[in-house]
């Protein structure tokens, strides 16, 4: 059967939480009943952007709706791009952004 | 304490509407322990704390002709944080979602998600046998089956033209 022609999309921001710690900032959105293939995060230009796409009921039911995920971060300049870690989890999207080297606290000793 | 806003009505047109068999049942029951609190205490701010509900999951209903699907959106829950209950044709999910990191040493830069205690209660149509609701919980959302009664599915009857 096919009927993606009834099926209709709507955009939803996700609520987010972030948190810096001292050497990470974790980022924390609610995308419940995602599957792992269907959400995409990728950074840009300092920008990172997270989607994702989850069906409301079944893929058979014909007035089904899509729900899209959209929300986009402009990182600060010590987050360190090249190393990011993202895990989805009961519903709840976790991405863990590390802080460049020159910009972690260091303990200065006194000689 | 902040004042609790409050639209019954608003409610009542939106479950009412398209699933009357589901109609919200929040309201009515804050209606009722306003009516006891203020009996018995006269006091208004205890309704809040009885209820300590502090955010409201996301629920879709849907109905087939075998079954009604409620689907309750609980990122970040896991099986064994819901409670799900019926009781005079009254389904209750409840539930809570802890606030995992309290240390030292974070700063928060934006705090969306809610957290705390929920509680949804449906009234269920009498037609639902009840006795075979199915749960299931994947991915933060809860998908409930409740299958109707093998008397109250349509039918379909043959009419023999002549």
């Amino acid at each position: 059967m096919t009927n993606e022609i009834s099926k209709s999309t709507f955009t939803i921001v996700p609520a987010v939480d972030i948190v810096e710690t001292p050497h990470t900032y974790v980022v924390k959105l609610d995308i419940p009943g995602a599957q792992k293939e269907k959400i995409s995060a990728a950074i840009e230009n300092n920008i990172l952007n997270v989607s994702a796409v989850v069906e409301r009921f079944n893929d058979d039911q014909e007035s089904d709706t899509v729900k899209e995920y959209k929300r986009e971060f402009s990182l600060a300049n010590d987050v360190d791009v090249s190393t990011v870690d993202a895990e989805y989890e009961n519903g709840v999207l976790q991405i863990t952004l590390k802080k460049k080297e020159q910009y972690l606290p260091k303990q200065i000793n006194i000689n | 304490m902040s004042l609790i806003r409050r639209n019954p009505a608003h409610e009542m047109t939106k479950w009412g509407h398209e699933f009357p068999a589901f109609r919200g049942f929040e309201s009515l029951r804050r209606d009722m322990n306003r009516m006891f609190d203020e009996f018995f205490r006269g006091d208004i701010s205890v309704e809040e704390s009885f209820f300590n509900r502090d955010w409201l999951p996301a629920v879709d209903i849907a109905e087939n002709n075998n079954e009604y699907i409620i689907k309750a959106e609980l990122p970040g829950l896991q099986k064994d944080d819901v409670k799900i209950s019926i009781e005079n044709n009254i389904l209750t999910i409840r539930g809570e979602r802890k606030n995992e990191q309290e240390k030292k040493e974070t700063n928060y830069h934006r705090i969306e998600r809610s957290y705390g205690m929920f509680e949804r209660s449906f009234a269920v149509p009498g037609t639902v046998k009840t006795s075979e609701i199915d749960a299931q919980f994947k991915d933060g959302i809860l998908t409930l089956t409740l299958p109707k009664a093998e008397e109250t599915k349509p039918k379909m009857i043959d009419v023999k033209v002549k």
